[in-house]
């Protein structure tokens, strides 16, 4: 089963005003197992690997994943990371790199982005 | 461990077993930790004291399994001690889902963040009627006793399913091998999982096998093949042009015959005169003296490989002296019993090989002073009477050669000196290196 959902970036952060389109893939075995969360296009995000995986560890079936975790709390949860990158779980080297050593030139990055996905 | 530890506690059986298992079996610091903080322990884990005992309940107008959301009172539903209510089918299928995964006791409760271990007992209760679930739990639970116990391992041979026990604590393996025998048969070594490498021990054996794996085939060539330059060591093969050398390293030139600088040549390029000269005599010292120490590897290695494929020619000759058995028994009208005394010589054959073998690792790290002599001799001396035994058991009984009574009585005797000094030598070794004496190359 696949989904089709867009993830608004929350205001006041470089993320805001941009739609990122994501899409949920459940295979037979959910919810034992949690669905695949996967950016399409890839984002430019320390968490998301380049084929657009996100790394998070609630959609991790040997971390935090439980059958009783909703959609809901998933796409909030993604939502959240938006902007609250993880530094020790690093999927791509451009954005971790950047976000690690330019700041500045990071958020910068991440408006463009926000620009070319508009959420209107 | 258990019934022992429940009382002293004071907390139920289940609640033990679970909170033993999160302390990898490690009674003494659970009981540290318990007796100074015993609710923070209890939290870490998260367990009750006295779980009470898991019930499949009825629901009730309030109820909504969080998973499937399916509602009512005509839902079964399990609940842990945290309160957290799934129905009966989502509860089976989420922990089945982690017995696939080879999980056990490490399952915890459905709800997001919940911490509360599903303990055996409700593990047992949710797959009640799925058999195939039902026992690869159980093997899981036997699985991760083997794994989180540091004194048990699995055997590493091909099918076994045994696992084997090894109380010879870590901080001993520098000085004895911590050898295990598997009830299939397999002796190996509990440190390194490798075949028993008695009396080398494992950091010995892992020095040298990667030394092996990084030289063994490669210098015999170099050897024979290159000069090192007398500057900074690099290896040159010369595969043309005249004696006038420059290292493509360090820019120093050199004459290839004599090794001294070529800037003593003069103009004679293709000929060398000067090979009685100090400088040619000093750098020919230090080739010889890098190309010395290869020698004394490969030494080592040849007589090291040398006892690793006599071991798998016995292997061999065990089938052949099988069949030479039987041949003896109709022969000489002798019963089963009376030419065990071939097999008896060749595993002591293959125990001395072994020993042998890894005695040459033992030797080369070894420093030599005179204890290393004594070391030798002993080894020498094994190894002679080994080698002896091997002729003799290798050779078929001949019409002109001594009796069966006689050849008999010879292979007996022989195997029972070399039997004896195999134990003596290997005896002598452990106790030898309990009492450091002998010096080991460090790195």
């Amino acid at each position: 089963m696949r989904w089709d959902c867009g993830i608004p970036g929350k205001d006041g952060t470089p993320w805001e005003n941009g739609l990122y389109k994501c899409v949920l893939l459940f295979t037979p075995d959910y919810p034992a197992l949690p669905p695949k969360c996967q950016f399409t296009p890839p984002l430019f995000h320390p968490n998301v690997f380049p084929s657009g995986t996100v790394c998070l560890s609630i959609l991790n079936a040997d971390k935090d994943w439980k059958p009783s975790i909703t959609i809901k709390q998933i796409l909030l949860g993604v939502q959240s990371l938006l902007n609250e990158p993880n530094e020790n779980d690093p999927a791509q080297t451009e954005a971790y790199h950047m976000y690690k050593r330019d700041l500045a030139g990071y958020a910068r990055r991440v408006r463009e982005q926000a620009q070319r996905m508009p959420r209107f | 461990m258990v019934g022992r530890l429940e009382p002293l506690l004071a907390l139920s059986a289940e609640t033990t077993m679970l909170l033993l298992r999160c302390y990898l079996w490690k009674e003494e610091s659970l009981l540290e930790d318990f007796l100074t903080d015993q609710d923070g322990t209890l939290a870490k884990v998260g367990l009750p004291e006295h779980p009470p005992s898991p019930r499949i309940e009825t629901g009730d107008d309030t109820f909504v399994c969080e998973i499937c959301y399916c509602d009512g009172s005509d839902e079964q539903f399990l609940a842990l001690w945290c309160g957290h209510r799934f129905c009966s089918d989502c509860y089976r299928t989420y922990v089945r889902s982690k017995v696939l995964e080879s999980e056990s006791w490490r399952i915890r409760c459905p709800a997001p963040k919940c911490k509360t271990l599903v303990g055996l007992e409700p593990a047992r209760l949710v797959l009640a009627g799925d058999t195939a679930a039902l026992e690869r739990y159980e093997e899981n639970l036997t699985r991760s006793f083997v794994n989180d116990l540091s004194t048990f391992a699995w055997c590493p041979a091909p099918n076994c399913e045994y696992a084997v026990e090894c109380q010879v604590p870590r901080s001993a393996w520098t000085t004895m091998v911590p050898a295990v025998r598997c009830r299939c048969g397999k002796a190996f070594c509990f440190g390194c999982k490798l075949d028993d490498h008695s009396p080398a021990p494992c950091y010995l054996v892992e020095r040298w096998m990667q030394k092996c794996r990084n030289d063994s085939e490669t210098s015999n060539w170099i050897k024979a093949n290159t000069k090192e330059c007398i500057k900074c060591k690099s290896t040159i093969e010369k595969n043309g042009g005249c004696n006038h050398m420059t290292c493509r390293e360090c820019r120093h030139e050199f004459c290839w015959v004599c090794m001294g600088p070529w800037s003593e040549h003069g103009q004679s390029y293709y000929n060398c005169n000067r090979f009685d000269d100090d400088a040619s005599k000093n750098a020919r010292d230090s080739v010889s003296k890098s190309r010395a120490m290869l020698e004394r590897y490969l030494h080592y290695f040849t007589r090291y490989n040398n006892h690793e494929q006599s071991a798998r020619l016995a292997r061999k000759l065990l089938a052949a002296t099988e069949k030479n058995m039987e041949q003896i028994q109709r022969e000489h009208t002798l019963s089963w019993i009376e030419v065990q005394f071939l097999s008896e010589a060749i595993d002591v054959l293959s125990m001395c090989r072994s020993t042998l073998k890894w005695s040459y690792v033992l030797g080369y790290y070894m420093l030599s002073d005179n204890q290393k002599t004594i070391f030798e001799d002993n080894q020498s001396d094994l190894e002679m009477a080994t080698e002896t035994l091997n002729e003799l058991v290798e050779n078929p009984i001949s019409k002109d050669g001594p009796s069966i009574e006689e050849f008999k009585r010879l292979v007996i005797d022989k195997t029972t000196y070399v039997r004896t000094r195999w134990e003596t030598i290997l005896a002598d070794i452990v106790v030898g290196l309990q009492e450091n004496r002998w010096q080991f190359e460090t790195e």
